[in-house]
């Protein structure tokens, strides 16, 4: 099958399985709540000067929780519809598969993080000069947070349990750790193991980017390092153990 | 019949999962290209492990199996784009259409726009879903559920049909027009491959038979040959309140409030002694040949029946 084909594959499992998204916005709007519920919490006790701490930590959210929850996805796909026994008997490929379920939690992230852009673009925290200092590592979590998913999506068999672990991860990606405080809250022998975290490394350099009180500059080319090794780390992981044709 | 009017031949094709559960042993099984042919068995025989080595879906323990004459293991790139299934129970999203599904489908499996749209159109209208193909799946009843997914394969236009039990759940009026359906892909050149536990669905459908059994293949054929080949016979069936007279029969087999006796020849006294004792316990007695659903309850074992 030609290139084209193939990105055509691509396109149309990303837009079948945008479906959801279009047609139940609550999805996505639920996930933004989640994602800004903190928020509030954190004007409300800690005054205005943390909005722009909150909002860089829900676009960390948000991308975390749309990557981790792929796996519900591929357990859904596999287990409770069958669809993926549909396409594995077909010319449709893994690879193809996979992008096409990368991309329409892409578009999912896109919309969702259009609100929290705009708040930080107008308090002018976000600019021209800093926007890629920001997307980028928040793409790279989204990618890290993705194998994540794509490999819990590979080995569990159970959808309520892919579900259930789903939201326990992002308690331990997201809630507990300092996303949405700064890392220097935690006393110092948890600073480095808390920096492993994909996205507490995110946060730092998001942060730093953004230009915030609570950044610590020194921290940041460790996140960097962070960051693209968890991405190599879960790609590899999911590309060692996703099978197409089971065994 | 020469080897390349065989969609499917596997030798000693042998799955075991996690080591201890030996779901097919050594099945050697030859289908002829077209028509339709049903692999019967109950719950657990190994027919959807069957179905799912052929459909390049899952990895055999051991032997070997080719579908269109290419290799399952080695060439499934070249087997996947010549076949379709259609999964045991497998569902719709409740949020996409009977087009998008369809559509998407047939995109997928690399026609263009235009032939993929005018494809989708025919094979929705011949699965009378047209009406409803923009209807989410919400929407629509456990039928045209069903027929949303043989669409799909309808669409394809791939040689082989992979079903796996594909009437399962549906009411007696939609599994008729399912098996319509069904027989209309046979007779436009399909092959067929088709999974069930209803011995009635067989009987309709099958131009070729394999009774398969705790993973092994115990019977193979068409319906008459199989039949003919175990001794087909004429069945007295029973049914009334009071069936105990039955028991001075050896023959009898009661189950479920019926009585069957198996009658072989020059049993005339027999069955005028039979049919005297019904008439004064008010029983009600029908003769019948022997069907599949005997047959495979006598080569399975006498336990439940799972035929409707």
């Amino acid at each position: 099958m030609s290139l084209l084909k193939r990105l055509e594959q691509i396109v149309i499992l990303g837009w079948v399985n945008s479906l959801p998204m279009l047609r139940q916005p609550m999805q996505m709007v639920t996930l933004i709540i989640f994602a800004a519920l903190p928020i509030f919490y954190m004007w409300a006790l800690g005054g205005m000067h943390l909005l722009s701490v909150g909002l860089a930590a829900a676009m960390i959210s948000l991308v975390s929780m749309s990557g981790t929850f792929v796996s519900g996805d591929i357990i859904f796909n596999r287990i409770w519809t069958k669809y993926q026994d549909i396409l594995v008997a077909s010319p449709v490929s893994p690879i193809c598969y996979m992008l096409g379920i990368a991309v329409s939690n892409f578009i999912s992230v896109g919309f969702g993080l259009i609100p929290f852009s705009a708040l930080l673009l107008l308090q002018g925290k976000l600019t021209a000069s800093n926007a890629a200092s920001i997307f980028l590592p928040l793409g790279i979590c989204y990618l890290s947070n993705l194998m994540l998913g794509f490999y819990l999506g590979t080995v569990i068999n159970d959808v309520k349990t892919g579900n259930s672990l789903g939201n326990v991860l992002i308690l331990a990606l997201v809630y507990l750790p300092p996303v949405y405080y700064p890392l220097t809250a935690l006393p110092d022998f948890l600073r480095f193991p808390a920096l492993l975290i994909p996205t507490v490394s995110t946060a730092q350099i998001v942060s730093s980017a953004l230009g915030m009180s609570t950044a610590v500059a020194e921290y940041v080319p460790m996140a960097w390092v962070v960051l693209v090794l968890s991405s190599i780390v879960f790609g590899t992981l999911t590309l060692r153990n996703v099978r197409w044709r089971e065994r | 019949m020469d080897a390349m009017d065989y969609v499917i031949e596997t030798e000693g094709i042998t799955k075991i999962y996690g080591g201890k559960k030996k779901a097919l042993d050594s099945v050697d099984m030859k289908i002829p290209r077209g028509g339709i042919f049903c692999l019967l068995g109950r719950n657990g025989a190994g027919k959807t492990t069957f179905l799912r080595i052929i459909g390049t879906q899952l990895e055999p323990t051991s032997g070997r199996a080719t579908v269109l004459g290419y290799d399952v293991m080695k060439e499934a790139d070249e087997i996947r784009p010549r076949i379709a299934v259609v999964p045991q129970e497998a569902k719709i999203w409740g949020f996409a259409t009977p087009w998008d599904y369809v559509y998407s489908y047939a995109r997928l499996r690399g026609m263009s726009d235009s032939d993929a749209t005018q494809a989708s159109a025919d094979a929705l209208k011949r699965l009378d879903l047209y009406d409803v193909k923009d209807k989410v799946g919400i929407e629509l009843s456990g039928g045209m559920k069903q027929r949303v997914l043989v669409s799909m394969i309808l669409v394809s236009d791939a040689e082989l049909l992979l079903l796996d039990e594909p009437s399962i759940g549906l009411d007696p009026v939609s599994r008729r027009q399912l098996w319509s359906y069904i027989k209309g892909l046979s007779a436009t050149g399909h092959t067929i491959l088709l999974t069930t536990h209803y011995m009635d669905e067989a009987e309709v459908l099958a131009d070729n038979i394999s009774i398969i059994h705790e993973g092994k293949v115990i019977v193979n054929g068409n319906l008459q040959q199989i039949l003919e080949r175990n001794n087909s016979k004429t069945i007295l069936e029973i049914t009334g309140n009071d069936l105990t007279w039955t028991r001075a029969y050896n023959d009898a087999d009661s189950k479920n409030g019926r009585t069957t006796i198996e009658l072989e020849e020059e049993e005339d006294e027999i069955v005028a002694g039979i049919l005297r004792k019904a008439r004064q316990n008010n029983s009600k007695v029908v003769f019948r040949r022997s069907t599949l659903e005997d047959l495979f309850v006598k080569l399975v074992g006498g336990g439940e029946v799972e035929s409707a």
